[in-house]
């Protein structure tokens, strides 16, 4: 049974449609990440699962039952808060134990699980503090144990780790996706950074205009994006404009401003089609070394970012590539204006919409 | 404490300012107190002869303590009053749509800025028009237009800086909203409350005019302190007024002591 369904959820704040009609299932036990920009609806769509906001029109099912116009309080959901939200008059200990006191769960259970939550965030010894007087990143557990302990059918996180510094971020992305896993939680993620989704999600749903683009796992979203918004939105990419010459089968020969392409999707011939090519997946060599054998250039702009260099290449025939390689490849010692010569594998240009 | 930047010399000149003006504000108030201590039967200043004699004759005197008594029934049905009624006025002001919230503050705290001989005016002919001829059921309702200010301003700036994010945590957690104003809400702004209450006491202990307007059987101590007044001039009103002064004042710091505790210690926002 899918923990929480949408169905053709619409929000409509006078003539904006901040959600367009949104369908998603979310599996019991799945990390379902909901990216976008700012203003594509994904907050939106968070708080109508938490029922913060009443759809315009659809439905939202919580663990199988309609809960479309349930207020907040009475649907057995988890949040975290952007800003953790914890109650600055009580102590940690408090805070967790309020859901459960709320659910007139009897003292002794209650300090029980109170006690095993905080275990689990590793702030034992913390639970006579005051959130005043611990860090953001123990803020950020502790705003998780509040809402684990009352086990909701569902945890939703709204940009849990923007106030958090890299370092901790990066630690409570691990932490929180080893969490959901042992615990075997239903769990809505939203935010804006690709990164993160790519790194915590079953799957993710990429918004935009009110709208679901595509929804897939991560090798899905970045290896095969639907379209130019979400191809561009995942990372670096190339996106280039290109004529099929020839197809056979599902691949197809095309020319791309003069730079031939071996496509994987296929068209008629003389079509105009969306090519992606993710810049990590393009070979690089220097001009005339051997096995180089490509489509010839020249480096016209470099940026150096320590683990990988992201090379700007001019080919002779016309086009601009952006490629990225590892800073341990040879290559990487290529300086502004040398020779280059550049090959795109087989299958590796995706075809998309525009 | 944070550093200033300034000359010693623009210090001097703020202290000595900033001792002049105390002086100018408490000098009637300290000249009245040393002559509540006269022990002689009239007022004069500096006064002859000391003692607590008026202190005494004060507090065995029947007139004094069944004014002092009403006075503080009177302010004790008025303040749990303003704080609800204010309160509520302060949250709908708050949470209410943005369109009209200006006027509709306006209007709630005009009574401050309005003069209360007309205020008092207005509720006479009202509570002649009632025949309402018990002076309490007049009386507490004429303070609450007064009090009710004082506690929309003081709880409504606490609830300028309460993060209403707080209560959708409680509501996710399962708290209804009106759980979640009594278990969040109340007890973060509880600073502002205090305040409101404190205020709305010590106005409606020492409120004159419109009360003045209004009594029929009922004598506050202003009123009596004022009747006394009428017909001689006796140490006692200097002893009454004294009394009423380090009340007022007792009342006050604790107010200032809140306010510190709560800014140094647990509550760290």
């Amino acid at each position: 049974m899918s923990a929480v369904d949408l169905e053709a959820v619409v929000k409509r704040y006078g003539r904006v449609e901040a959600v367009a009609g949104v369908d998603l299932s979310v599996e019991s036990g799945e990390f379902v990440t909901l990216l976008g920009p700012s203003g594509c609806g994904k907050t939106t769509t968070l708080q109508m699962i938490a029922g913060f906001v009443i759809p315009t029109s659809g439905q939202v099912r919580i663990g199988g039952r309609d809960c479309t116009r349930l207020a907040p309080h009475r649907r057995n959901v988890g949040m975290v808060f952007q800003n953790y939200a914890l109650f600055p008059h009580m102590t940690l200990q408090d805070n967790v134990a309020f859901g459960l006191r709320m659910r007139g769960v009897p003292r002794a259970e209650r300090d029980r699980r109170v006690g095993e939550a905080l275990a689990l965030v590793r702030l034992s010894d913390y639970a006579d503090r005051y959130p005043g007087q611990i860090s953001g990143g123990q803020q950020q557990r502790v705003a998780l144990a509040r809402a684990l302990v009352i086990r909701p059918d569902v945890l939703l996180l709204d940009e849990p780790f923007g106030a958090l510094d890299k370092h901790l971020r990066d630690r409570m992305r691990v932490d929180l996706r080893e969490l959901q896993k042992q615990l075997g939680i239903s769990l809505v993620f939203v935010t804006h950074d690709q990164e993160e989704a790519l790194s915590m999600s079953d799957r993710i749903a990429v918004m935009e205009g009110g709208l679901i683009r595509q929804i897939g796992t991560p090798g899905d979203i970045y290896e095969r994006p639907a379209n130019r918004f979400v191809a561009e939105f995942m990372g670096e990419s190339n996106i280039l404009t290109a004529r099929i010459l020839s197809t056979s089968g599902s691949e197809a020969e095309a020319d791309a401003g003069g730079m031939p392409l071996r496509l994987n999707g296929s068209g008629a011939r003389g079509d105009a089609v969306t090519v992606m090519i993710r810049p990590e997946k393009i070979m690089l060599g220097r001009a005339g070394a051997a096995g180089a054998g490509g489509i010839p250039g020249r480096v016209a702009a470099l940026q150096y970012f320590g683990s990988s260099v992201h090379y700007r290449i001019a080919l002779d025939c016309g086009p601009e590539l952006t490629v990225i390689r590892p800073e341990a490849d040879p290559v990487s010692r290529l300086a502004v204006g040398d020779g280059v010569e550049v090959a795109i594998p087989p299958g590796i240009p995706f075809v998309i919409d525009d | 404490m944070t550093e200033r930047s300034g000359s010693p010399f623009g210090y001097a000149m703020l202290a000595i300012f900033g001792a002049l003006v105390a002086a100018f504000l408490l000098l009637p108030l300290v000249i009245l107190c040393i002559q509540s201590f006269t022990a002689e039967s009239f007022l004069s200043f500096p006064p002859p002869s000391y003692g607590t004699r008026w202190y005494r004759h004060v507090a065995a005197a029947a007139n004094w303590r069944e004014a002092a008594l009403s006075s503080l029934v009177i302010a004790a049905i008025v303040t749990p009053l303003s704080l609800v009624l204010g309160t509520l006025a302060a949250l709908g002001l708050d949470r209410g749509p943005m369109r009209g919230r200006g006027v509709l503050y306006g209007i709630l705290i005009s009574p401050m800025i309005l003069p209360h001989i007309v205020l008092g005016l207005g509720i006479f002919r009202i509570a002649l028009d009632l025949h309402i001829d018990d002076s309490l059921l007049s009386i507490v309702p004429a303070h609450l237009t007064i009090t009710v200010p004082f506690v929309v301003i003081s709880v409504g700036a606490s609830l300028q800086s309460f993060d209403t994010g707080l209560e959708k945590a409680a509501q996710s957690l399962g708290a209804s909203p009106l759980r979640a104003l009594w278990h969040i809400t109340l007890p973060i702004i509880r600073p502002g409350l205090v305040g409101g209450g404190i205020f709305a006491f010590i106005m409606s202990f020492d409120e004159f005019i419109i009360t003045y307007f209004l009594s029929v059987q009922t004598r506050t101590l202003p009123l009596e302190i004022f009747s006394t007044l009428r017909y001689q001039v006796s140490p006692a009103i200097a002893a009454v007024s004294a009394l009423t002064i380090a009340f007022s004042a007792a009342l006050t710091v604790a107010l200032m002591m809140r306010g510190q505790v709560i800014s140094a210690g647990r509550i760290v926002r």
